[in-house]
């Protein structure tokens, strides 16, 4: 019977020793990151009879919630990937945002150059003025550009380290999967085995979103992306970066599973975590950038070009062009079946639009689809023209289900340059002037003399409009047919061999103009001032070249702010959710000193039990003696 | 709610962290002046304030271009000023000509007077504008414009006008095409121009007549054809285009106003048998003709036939008279283009100002309000550290002891 007592007692007395060791685990646990308070698990035994058999500890428990954990996990996604996007914003703030070295500044730059060049065409150094500001102006395009190949390198190396991470994690939570499994099989509870586990998955987490399928035996299986497996049991796959099939100017992911190799895409949403904010920052954010800054690089240097070579230079020379542009680029998918090449060409750069698109082609039609914003056209021939740049076939055929990625504006900024140095070859004159004769004896004046679009082969050959009358006038010269009798009225166009010219006032019979060749190449300003007009032309999809980057500038910093706001409403729903975790599973000193007091009491009074039971052992041989 | 220790010591730091960052940030505003470092903070403003940068440098470009126009438009007006003074100087010498009592040799000083006139007016016609090219030539910059050769001033310039672009929404013409301002010149009244036939030999003299009805204007040339005789003197009026008589044998009393279709001249003095004077329709003179054909007049010998030389003189002085009104009207035309330049700079100036202040308050912090910002913050940030400090004391093992 004293035996009894003293099993209780010693039984009692291991009880309160587990709990004071659980306690002490747990306090000097505190500061473990992913640690979850221990719990002792005890039960009253059960004796013969009515009288209880003392207390055994059952188990010792780590206080889990499931759900508690999974929303954390879930929320550090999340965070992870708003904090990392942010701060890749941030950078692409800093590079577009600066507002004293920025493109828009060189814009501005520019544009007072040509409009002084304007007041002052002969002058030399207005004109290297005026070319050292385009060099500027592309040397702030491509550098700019080239910045955000930099970002975008960075991107593409953080990518792979947190790849190699996840890897890297995978296999420990692989490995820690098969020791807790025997643990569980050999009845014991690897509580801090699974500590470590759990807080490996939230690591995981950051940088991609998982879901975790525990199973029966202990292990759990962490599945990214759409499902695809991470790690099963034991088994881990492998997570890689590759270029995109169909742009290789993006970075898709491929996963190794024991099974295969998975291709994921290069859309990071579904990937969640720092992963899916480092996608999307290359894929999306510094594409779209590349876009906006190529879009408004041809923009403004293909209607500078074309006008440029509308005019002479002062050797008499046609204007070239005043920039090079590098060539627009064109991607066949790799699973392409078919041996069609694909070009593009601008046609119209004031309708373009700062996006990629893809052709796809499904035996019969051609679809266009715009990538910034999905919207498409069907065709069922090429060439054909969208947004201000035609697709042509150049060479061999599009088989069904072939597709090509277009970038008729993203690469452009990229090795943009001034095409010459010299300042004689600024075309600032027209190849032809009107003159009214000196004889005139009535009071026609020249208003303006313009030259139509395109080319004509007969616009610098003298012409003659004498007047028959005051309203009538004939014209002789090479191409236009020598016609006679032609109505006049003043402040109506003239058009003859590609120029257009306009005069005013009433002329005598016998007046004359004439239209020939421009022999004043020095101080011949048209062509500058046409040049100048591109400052406040709307020639950047309706906006001037001003107003567009002006508007670069509003989506980029809205992108960056709606990335601030995202990262801190995300990091504030973490910290509630791991809150919410710590709540549950935290170590609070407070409680174990509370706990400590209670355990040490329980154990004094195990001891006091135990002594008790000697006193009654002693109390019983007494009665003998 | 269960706390836990860790997490506990966790917000509080990061609160910590938070408001210190806030501060910092807020300290950063005060020390920059600037309201946004980045484009995050205000995409709106910063967007905005690009464009107002964009416009504001614009704008020192055509304060620039207006500078260069304003000074090739002054030098234009003094130019044309200094034609005007020469005209003029030319006009008074003309009149002095004009007297009863000078001899040839006295008209051959005048005349050397006004070669000297014609070649400083042939010089301001070259005048340079101030850089490479010339006030007077049109976009020719590789010769001086006109040329004085065989005894005639030809212009080499051409028609083209330099505009300047002086703000964004207008050009402005700051070149005279030197043909307008010195070659195309109405000669006469600017309608018609009358004279006497070089062979007259009576002592008749014509005036310059005037417009008297402008809608039977027809156009044509006319005569006047003197007879003398025993009935006295008569004329005969031909329309010399058509080849007809319009009147024949009015009778002549000088002096007289004879009405021809929609004209008037008068004519005075006593024409002799055969006499003949011409009104014609005004064709364009060069001022540099009708200095010429004035020194041509009065470097030659009158032979006592003043008639010759008034009716000369008249002529020149008419086709003077037009010069001036057409080069005053040409120097009005700079001094209203130089005008309208001040106000669109005067007008340029405001906009500057209004630019700025856009652009301030787009960038630039309020201090009242940021420093009240900052003071907030501070407080937040102070009861963050004494809270903090007082939460941390709190322990149940300082209780057991």
């Amino acid at each position: 019977m004293a035996g009894g007592l003293s099993a209780i007692g010693a039984s009692a007395l291991t009880a309160a020793y587990a709990g004071l060791q659980t306690t002490g685990h747990n306090i000097a646990n505190v500061s473990t990151p992913g640690y979850k308070r221990q719990q002792t698990g005890q039960t009253s035994t059960f004796g013969a009879g009515f009288v209880g058999n003392g207390v055994s500890v059952t188990t010792i428990t780590r206080a889990f919630s499931e759900l508690a954990t999974g929303e954390a996990n879930r929320a550090e996604s999340r965070a992870s990937e708003a904090g990392t996007q942010a701060a890749y914003m941030k950078r692409l703030d800093n590079l577009m945002g600066d507002a004293t070295t920025g493109v828009g500044v060189a814009i501005d730059s520019f544009f007072n150059s040509i409009q002084a060049l304007s007041a002052q065409p002969s002058s030399t150094g207005q004109r290297a003025a005026f070319l050292n500001e385009a060099r500027n102006l592309a040397q702030r395009f491509s550098e700019t550009v080239g910045e955000i190949g930099i970002l975008k390198e960075t991107a593409t190396r953080d990518l792979s380290l947190s790849l190699n991470n996840i890897n890297d994690m995978g296999r420990q939570v692989a490995s820690l999967n098969s020791n807790i499994v025997l643990a569980v099989a050999s009845g014991r509870a690897p509580n801090d085995l699974m500590d470590q586990r759990d807080n490996l998955i939230r690591r995981i987490a950051g940088e991609v979103s998982v879901t975790t399928i525990e199973q029966g035996d202990g292990a759990i299986n962490v599945l990214v992306g759409n499902g695809q497996p991470l790690v099963v049991g034991d088994r881990v796959s492998t997570l890689s970066g590759a270029v995109d099939p169909a742009d290789p100017n993006k970075v898709a992911l491929i996963l190794q599973t024991p099974n295969g190799n998975v291709q994921l895409g290069s859309d990071g949403t579904v990937m969640g975590g720092k992963v899916a904010a480092m996608m999307n920052i290359h894929n999306r954010d510094l594409v779209g950038a590349e876009a906006e800054l190529g879009r408004l690089a041809i923009a403004i240097a293909a209607p500078m070009n074309l006008q440029h070579q509308r005019g002479i230079d002062l050797n008499g020379n046609n204007g070239g062009d005043l920039f090079n542009i590098p060539a627009a680029v064109t991607y066949p998918h790799t699973a392409n079946t078919g041996n069609a090449a694909v070009g593009v060409a601008v046609v119209d750069a004031s309708q373009l639009k700062a996006s990629d698109y893809r052709l796809d082609f499904d035996g019969t039609n051609y679809q266009v689809i715009r990538l910034s914003d999905g919207t498409q056209q069907a065709f069922a021939l090429l060439p054909a023209s969208v947004d201000g740049f035609s697709i042509n076939l150049t060479g061999g055929a599009m088989a069904a289900g072939d597709s090509f990625n277009l970038k008729p504006v993203s690469t452009r900024a990229n090795s943009i340059a001034a095409a010459f140095q010299d300042p004689m070859r600024v075309a600032l004159a027209l190849p032809v002037a009107a003159n009214a004769a000196l004889g005139n004896t009535g009071d026609t004046t020249v208003q303006s003399l313009t030259l139509d679009a395109g080319s004509s082969a007969n616009l610098t050959q003298p012409v003659r409009l004498t007047f028959t009358g005051p309203n009538t006038f004939d014209v002789v010269g090479t191409g236009t047919g020598n016609p006679t009798a032609q109505s006049y009225v003043p402040g109506t166009p003239i058009n003859f061999n590609g120029w257009t010219l306009t005069l005013s006032g009433t002329p005598r019979i016998g007046d004359s103009i004439t239209v020939g060749p421009n022999p004043s190449l020095a101080g011949d300003n048209r062509n500058a001032l046409s040049l100048a007009a591109n400052a406040s032309g709307r020639i950047v999809d309706g906006r001037t070249p001003a107003q567009s980057f002006a508007a670069t500038l509003a989506t980029i910093g809205g992108q960056v702010r709606a990335a601030n706001i995202d990262a801190s409403i995300q990091g504030a729903v973490r910290d509630d959710a791991v809150a919410e975790e710590q709540s549950f599973s935290g170590v609070n000193l407070d409680e174990e000193a509370a706990r400590l007091l209670q355990y040490q009491q329980a154990y004094q009074a195990a001891a006091k039990l135990i002594s008790a039971t000697q006193t009654i052992f002693d109390t019983l041989l007494s009665i003998g003696r | 709610m269960r706390i836990s220790t860790a997490q506990m010591y966790q917000r509080s730091t990061a609160n910590i962290l938070n408001k210190q960052s806030e501060l910092a940030n807020i300290q950063n505003q005060l020390s920059t002046g600037k309201r946004s470092a980045s484009l995050a903070d205000d995409p709106a403003a910063a967007s905005g304030a690009s464009v107002l940068r964009s416009d504001l440098s614009a704008n020192g470009q055509f304060e620039q271009n207006r500078q260069i126009a304003q000074q090739r438009l002054s030098f234009a007006e003094s130019a044309l000023g200094t034609v005007t003074d020469n005209l003029q100087s030319a006009r008074e010498l003309l009149v002095n000509a004009g007297n009863g009592g000078f001899s040839d040799a006295d008209r051959k000083t005048i005349a050397g007077q006004l070669r000297e006139s014609l070649s400083t007016l042939i010089g301001l016609a070259n005048s340079s504008d101030g850089q490479t090219g010339y006030l007077f030539g049109g976009f020719r910059e590789d010769a001086p414009p006109f040329i004085d050769a065989a005894g005639s001033v030809g212009y080499i310039g051409d028609d083209g006008a330099h505009q300047i672009n002086v703000s964004r929404t207008r050009t402005i013409d700051t070149a005279f095409d030197g043909a307008d301002v010195f070659m195309r010149i109405r000669n006469g009244n600017g309608v018609f121009a009358a004279s006497a036939a070089a062979a007259n030999s009576g002592s008749g003299t014509i005036d310059s007549g005037r417009v008297t009805n402008a809608a039977a204007l027809t156009g044509d040339s006319y005569e006047i054809r003197f007879q003398s005789g025993a009935g006295g003197t008569t004329y005969d009026v031909w329309n010399t285009t058509s080849n007809s008589a319009v009147s024949t044998g009015t009778a002549f009393t000088a002096p007289a106003a004879i009405a021809l279709p929609g004209m008037s001249v008068r004519i005075d003095g006593a024409p002799a048998d055969g006499d003949r004077f011409n009104v014609v329709p005004s064709g364009n003179q060069s001022i540099f003709t009708t200095l010429r054909n004035a020194i041509n007049l009065l470097d030659t010998p009158a032979n006592g036939n003043s008639a010759s030389i008034t009716n000369g003189l008249y002529v020149a002085l008419t086709n003077l008279d037009q010069a001036l009104t057409h080069v005053s009207d040409q120097r009005g035309a700079a001094g209203a283009r130089l005008n309208e330049l001040d106000q669109l700079g005067a007008l340029s100036s405001a906009r500057d100002v209004d630019l700025k202040g856009t652009l301030s308050s787009l960038e630039d912090i309020d201090y009242v309000k940021t420093i009240s910002d900052f003071t907030v913050a501070q407080s937040g940030l102070q009861a963050a550290l004494d809270s903090y400090a007082r939460i941390a004391r709190n322990s149940l093992f300082d209780y057991l002891r």
